[in-house]
């Protein structure tokens, strides 16, 4: 044993030594073979033989001298290696010799590389990528689902737990130390949003590794009861912008929500908190019930709010976390909902590493990674015809090396080094692409909807090793057919002249044409699914919505910042309905719930079938003001609207639309005077005293539900929408509901936007796909006409000798032209065909984003299909002039 | 001069580890020490001295260090490791075996 370790050791040291100091061992293999040729000379010479004669005799014992060195070099075994060096650096200098293939080869990698890392470090930083917190080695995300009997509600993710069960949890936790998380928004000084907050359970802080520039952190006490500790921690940002940095701003109050808060302290600047946005301040846990009006969420046992993360303690794995874990939420929820089942999941901490997202988002994304997968397959079978010309023109090179007994395994071995090579080269412009593409597509998400961010999509270690790894395979794949074929060959033509190549040149030219065939395939994959997401965001745009999309004003206002009770939110609205209609330019006014044309509200009714049962149908639902369906152009079919009086007193009427009432009364005529029931017990039925026709959401996750109207009396959650319909300039409408909120509550900001706005935040999903999707199919386009454009002018130097000829018979330009360009756009036609056939079978994918319009789109298949012919046609018109100029004296003299 | 025999591969490797037993030597050394062992009836080609020597310094059977020759010059002596002597033991048996095994068949008398 001992032995083959030596041994082992011997070798890897001399393997080493042959590779470092390859020079130093030529010289002392030189010495050591002059010392044996020396040595005999000598002894020749002591034999009596005159020196000259000695020296002769001493060649001839020792033969070839560069053989043998040659032979102990082999018997070093260091080839492999060393052969490899030899090759990059062998790859290098061809490399320089052209820098124009090696720019434009490298260029069409970098940007089939280029969408890949952008969509891989995108990913990787939202859901795998270490949060920005102390040691995140040992800290964990603990995602607790729930599922079984027993109401559950909640906010946020699915995975948030109640105050009860935080505290539960957090108490009996012996393998980890358990913080608590949940993100608001207040207002500061009346203006609504204006303060991103996270409520924190008291260690959180400290539970990330910050400390405080100025103050302390928060004490046990203040984070311990309900309502306790008006305190706050700022930001160092939060401190900077609002307080320009005042050193004493220690002890000094800030106002949020109405009330007023002590800052005990400041976090440090490398303090943004475990989740993706970044907060301006923090606040107790036990103060959520200022963040929200009704009910407080932290009274209620059923209600998760608080996202929790856990920090190992030392000595304690995932697995011993997880069981833990496991045992107490499922003991969390004894008191309260002892029949629902818990399901835990321990994750490193990560920004959007929830288990529904990972699920949910499988199909988007694996159809994502297929498109950019896609470009690069066009990028690689780009480069790859590009090889496979150039190593027409290496012919000779590689003949001669053949020749002379380099072994086809060896030159493969070069030929592959040199076209990973490009491939790295290429793959270093692609991250700096991504680098570009991912901030473009991350700069695309409006940032008033989310905040501030921290998404970092700069390259570190695991992106560069992606790289590296998508750049070596890309580079085998791209080169390994050209290398192939540029070995495959017979030695003598090629070492004749370069002309005479019609040897083995239809093997070659199918390749070529294959590849080309390739591009044009994939690329109007691309093209027709990009063609389709427009159509069908354009035709989303102009679908009948049930309702009117034009000359509506949405203005919301939160007013659960305000701390409004219910009965003056809605004498608010009440008097603000009032004032505004009173403007000159409104049409009409009333309020709603949900934002139109979104779909945010779902409910289960119930429609008595006969004297007992009951069906259950799931229906989306909205709670309406007077004049809503005047106000937001929805025709009624049947019946009324709500009236006046039915707004203040306490009638249980709904209005329902045109879908419901088809489905599940026979007609709308059927439907009214009928009665839905939309809680549990009997008085929660409504009577339906209206239908309305049936209003499409565009929301793409949409299911079509049938819709429930009910009054709107007062605010549910101190929430709604004003809905004014005018006429004339919607700004200075604007300005009137802005005087008018002005004079009622100086300190309630309203957030006014058109219905077209509104329209387009609905579609921005659809929107986002289409660019997407077209900024990939016009990449793919670029790479396969360029291949077009690089086949044809390559088969116009190639066939001059040809169309010489053929001009010197007498063809004229128009055959010469037509012979040149239908060689381009023989594979191009091929190709386009088998790329429709896919394409039609890729776009049932994308079906969900189409509003409607059919996957085999004949507009948009035969739109793209032309468009493509046309510019393929181009790309091989213009080098294929090249044959026209062709003098048919010069080139038939040239041979 | 003898026409010097083919050797078996395996053969010179044994030779060059057995001339190397009687003590560190460089090339040249090996090939007169074994040229002198024979009666001058097995001469080494050079050609393929250095290349064993080389192989089996890979093999870490023999180590190599510069020193000074007779004629004072600088010369490479190679010496056998511990190794290197277990080989040699390995490879005499194996030797023995087969010469006594081709003694056996070219010994066997005509019936």
């Amino acid at each position: 044993m001992k032995t083959t370790g030596v041994r082992w050791i011997d070798m890897l040291r001399l393997r080493w030594r042959s590779l470092s100091r390859r020079n130093r061992l030529e010289d002392e293999l030189d010495d050591e073979l002059r010392f044996h040729f020396e040595s005999l000379i000598e002894r020749f010479t002591t034999d009596g033989l005159p020196p000259a004669e000695a020296r002769r005799r001493a060649g001839l014992d020792i033969g070839g001298m560069e053989a043998v060195k040659e032979n102990c070099r082999d018997s070093r075994g260091v080839s492999a290696l060393e052969n490899l060096g030899r090759d990059v650096v062998y790859a290098w200098r061809a490399m320089k010799k052209s820098p124009g293939f090696v720019l434009t080869a490298a260029a069409a990698i970098a940007l089939g590389i280029g969408v890949n890392i952008a969509l891989f470090s995108l990913v990787y930083s939202l859901m795998f990528r270490a949060l920005p917190v102390f040691d995140p080695d040992s800290f964990r995300n603990v995602h607790i689902a729930t599922f079984g009997e027993g109401n559950r509600s909640g906010y946020g993710t699915p995975y948030n737990v109640s105050w009860h069960e935080f505290n539960y949890i957090r108490k009996a936790a012996k393998t980890a130390e358990i913080g608590g998380l949940a993100e608001v928004e207040m207002s500061r000084k009346g203006d609504a949003r204006s303060a991103r907050a996270q409520l924190v359970s008291e260690n959180l802080l400290s539970l990330i590794g910050s400390r405080p520039v100025l103050g302390r952190f928060f004490a046990p006490e203040e984070a311990s009861q309900p309502g306790s500790a008006a305190v706050t921690v700022l930001s160092h940002r939060a401190w900077q912008h609002w307080f320009a940095g005042t050193a004493d701003i220690v002890g000094h109050t800030i106002v949020l929500n109405r009330q007023p808060f002590t800052i005990v302290g400041v976090a440090d600047e490398r303090t943004t908190g475990p989740v993706l946005i970044v907060p301006d301040l923090w606040i107790p846990l036990t103060m959520q019930a200022l963040t929200r009006s009704g009910e407080p969420l932290i009274d209620i046992a059923t209600s998760g709010w608080i996202q929790v993360f856990a920090r190992r303690k030392p000595g304690y794995d995932d697995g011993a976390l997880r069981a833990e874990m496991q045992v107490l939420a499922q003991q969390s929820l004894q008191p309260h909902l002892p029949k629902r089942k818990a399901q835990v999941s321990v994750e490193s901490g990560a920004y959007f590493n929830f288990p529904f997202v990972k699920q949910r988002f499988k199909p988007m994304f694996a159809i994502v990674t297929l498109a950019v997968s896609l470009v690069l397959i066009v990028a690689c079978a780009n480069v790859a015809n590009m090889l496979l010309a150039r190593g027409l023109t290496r012919r000779r090179e590689i003949a001669i090396r053949l020749s002379i007994g380099a072994g086809r395994a060896r030159l493969l071995q070069q030929l592959l080094t040199e076209s990973v090579m490009l491939a790295i080269v290429g793959g270093a412009g692609g991250l700096f692409l991504a680098w570009g593409g991912a901030r473009l597509l991350v700069g695309m998400i409006p940032a008033e909807s989310i905040g501030r961010h921290q998404l970092d999509s700069s390259p570190d270690l695991i992106v560069l090793l992606f790289t590296l790894g998508v750049a070596v395979l890309t580079g085998l794949v791209f080169g390994l057919l050209p290398a192939l074929s540029s070995l495959r060959f017979d030695l003598t033509p090629a070492l004749k002249t370069e002309g005479l190549e019609e040897h083995g040149r239809g093997g070659r030219r199918r390749l070529q044409n294959l590849l080309i065939g390739v591009q044009v395939a994939v690329c109007l994959v691309l093209l027709v699914n990009a063609a389709l997401l427009l159509r069908g965001f354009t035709h989303a745009l102009q679908l009948d919505p049930g309702q009117s999309t034009r000359n509506i004003l949405i203005t919301g206002f939160d007013l659960r910042q305000q701390q409004y009770t219910a009965e003056e939110s809605a004498r608010f609205m009440n008097t603000l309905r009032e004032t505004i209609a009173a403007s000159p330019g409104v049409v009409s006014v009333s309020n709603t719930f949900i934002e139109p044309l979104h779909d945010q509200c779902g409910n289960m009714a119930r429609i008595p079938d006969g004297d007992t049962a009951a069906r259950e149908v799931k229906t989306s639902c909205d709670e309406v003001g007077t004049d809503f369906f005047r106000t937001a152009g929805i025709r009624l079919l049947q019946g009324r609207e709500f009236t006046q009086a039915e707004m203040f007193n306490t009638a249980r009427v709904a209005v329902i639309d045109e879908r419901l009432a088809r489905d599940h009364f026979g007609s709308p005529m059927n439907a009214v005077g009928a009665v839905i029931r939309l809680g549990q017990r009997a008085d929660s039925d409504h009577e339906i005293v209206g239908v309305a026709a049936s209003v499409r959401s565009l929301d793409l996750n949409r299911v079509a539900y049938g819709r429930v109207y009910t009054p709107m009396r007062g605010l549910r959650n101190n929430e709604g929408k004003l809905l004014v319909a005018y006429t004339g300039p919607a700004g200075d409408i604007d300005k009137a509901i802005r005087a008018a909120v002005a004079s009622l509550d100086p300190n309630v900001t309203p957030h006014t936007k058109r219905i077209e706005e509104s329209i387009r935040s609905a579609l921005l999903p659809a929107r986002m796909a289409a660019a997407a999707a077209s900024a990939l199919g016009g990449l793919a386009l670029i790479l396969a006409c360029t291949g077009v454009y690089g086949l044809v002018s390559f088969a116009v130097s190639r066939r001059r000798r040809e169309v010489g000829i053929r001009m010197a018979l007498g063809a004229d330009r128009v055959s010469v032209m037509r012979l040149v360009v239908w060689q381009g756009m023989k594979p191009v036609a091929v190709g386009g065909i088998a790329g429709l056939l896919l394409a039609g079978a890729a776009a049932q994918a994308v079906r969900a984003m189409l509003y409607g319009i059919s996957p085999l789109d004949p507009l948009s298949f035969g739109s793209t299909a032309l468009l493509l012919a046309c510019v393929a046609a181009a790309a091989a018109a213009i080098p294929a002039r090249g044959a026209l100029r062709v003098d048919p004296a010069v080139t038939l003299r040239h041979d | 001069m003898a026409k010097s025999m083919d050797l078996l591969q395996g053969t010179l490797d044994l030779l060059i580890l057995k001339a190397l037993a009687l003590g560190p030597m460089h090339g040249y050394g090996v090939s007169l020490r074994i040229a002198q062992l024979s009666k001058a009836g097995l001469q080494v080609q050079q050609g393929s001295l250095y290349p064993a020597l080389h192989r089996l310094e890979q093999h870490a059977w023999i180590q190599s260090e510069w020193g000074t020759s007779d004629n004072n010059r600088k010369a490479k002596f190679y010496s056998l490791t511990p190794a290197g002597r277990k080989q040699l033991d390995v490879e005499t048996a194996n030797w023995a075996r087969v010469a006594e095994a081709v003694g056996l068949v070219l010994g066997a008398q005509e019936v």
